[in-house]
């Protein structure tokens, strides 16, 4: 028996301990990152829910053959949003628009944007959907 | 005396060889396990950091023509912090609970949704024809992150 048992032993715990040491190395940078991206997360839960922007109101001008809006959006909440990343869908189609200023929606701040080229007579019904999910509504009339 | 010391020797390098078969064995299985702690480290991140919306008006699903079909158009916007891969093999569609078949299905500015960007998620409406009434969809992307949306056919 003499070594043999003791040789194994040791063989047996560097091997553990070497394993332990891999497994401690390669889990603690992964947990972290996990924790670090869940407070991201939260953060940006939070972001949406205090996020909440308001249609203050609609200009048109043209004929329902042809008219152009534009929309005053008012930033009610308290998230800093990027105009540029919103979607505007009128009568439940996407289009492209134009904005002014050109800066941040800040809260309590307004952007005006411009929806050219549009058709059709009576209601529309319009939806505003900011970069981070926040929607509203609002409606108006072209005779 | 020398057959004795003969045995242990030989007892002594049988035994040394099997702790470090037996270790050997025990650190591969500690490096797969680590690996695939890793690769689901990984998608927890990436299912944790990707959202996405459909953010239809519900009350108007609009229908466009694209190629000589009529579809109807879903937006769908990544309203997360990173950038999304999105195309017809690595989403799923379904439509009050059944799924529409990729050769259904058409996508634009894919395949990939950048943060804060919307695509359109086309259905073809003569295969898919949704009856006046309420109907909901949802969309799943592969690694589970998923929206619906209900809305109304008039």
């Amino acid at each position: 028996m003499g070594f043999s048992v003791p040789a194994a032993f040791i063989i047996i715990s560097v091997a553990a301990f070497y394993a332990v040491g891999m497994v401690l190395t390669s889990v603690e940078p992964m947990l972290e990152d996990l924790l670090e991206i869940r407070d991201e997360t939260n953060k940006e839960k939070m972001a949406q829910l205090s996020t909440k922007i308001e249609i203050a109101g609609i200009k048109t001008r043209g004929r329902a053959f042809r008219y152009d809006i534009k929309v005053k959006v008012i930033n009610r909440g308290s998230t800093v949003l990027d105009p540029s990343k919103f979607d505007i869908l009128i009568g439940g189609l996407n289009w492209p628009f134009d904005y002014s200023p050109k800066n941040k929606l800040y809260p309590l701040k307004s952007t005006i944007f411009r929806i050219e080229g549009l058709r059709g007579s009576g209601w529309h019904q319009i939806k505003i959907i900011s970069e981070n999910g926040a929607e509203a509504y609002g409606r108006y009339r072209i005779r | 005396m020398a057959g004795r010391s003969a045995a242990e020797i030989i007892f002594f390098v049988s035994t040394v060889i099997v702790a470090t078969a037996v270790a050997g064995s025990f650190m591969q299985r500690t490096n797969e396990y680590s690996h695939i702690f890793e690769q689901q480290s990984e998608h927890i991140k990436e299912k944790i950091s990707q959202e996405i919306k459909i953010v239809n008006d519900p009350t108007m699903i609009p229908k466009a023509k694209y190629e000589g079909a009529y579809y109807y158009v879903f937006y769908v916007k990544n309203i997360g912090k990173e950038n999304i891969l999105f195309a017809k093999n690595n989403v799923g569609v379904y439509i009050d609970g059944y799924r529409v078949d990729e050769k259904d299905l058409r996508m634009r500015r894919t395949p990939e949704i950048l943060e804060g960007e919307t695509t359109e998620v086309l259905v073809d409406s003569s295969l898919w024809l949704l009856k006046p009434g309420d109907h909901k969809i949802e969309i799943v992307l592969e690694n589970g992150v998923r929206d619906s949306l209900e809305f109304i056919i008039e």
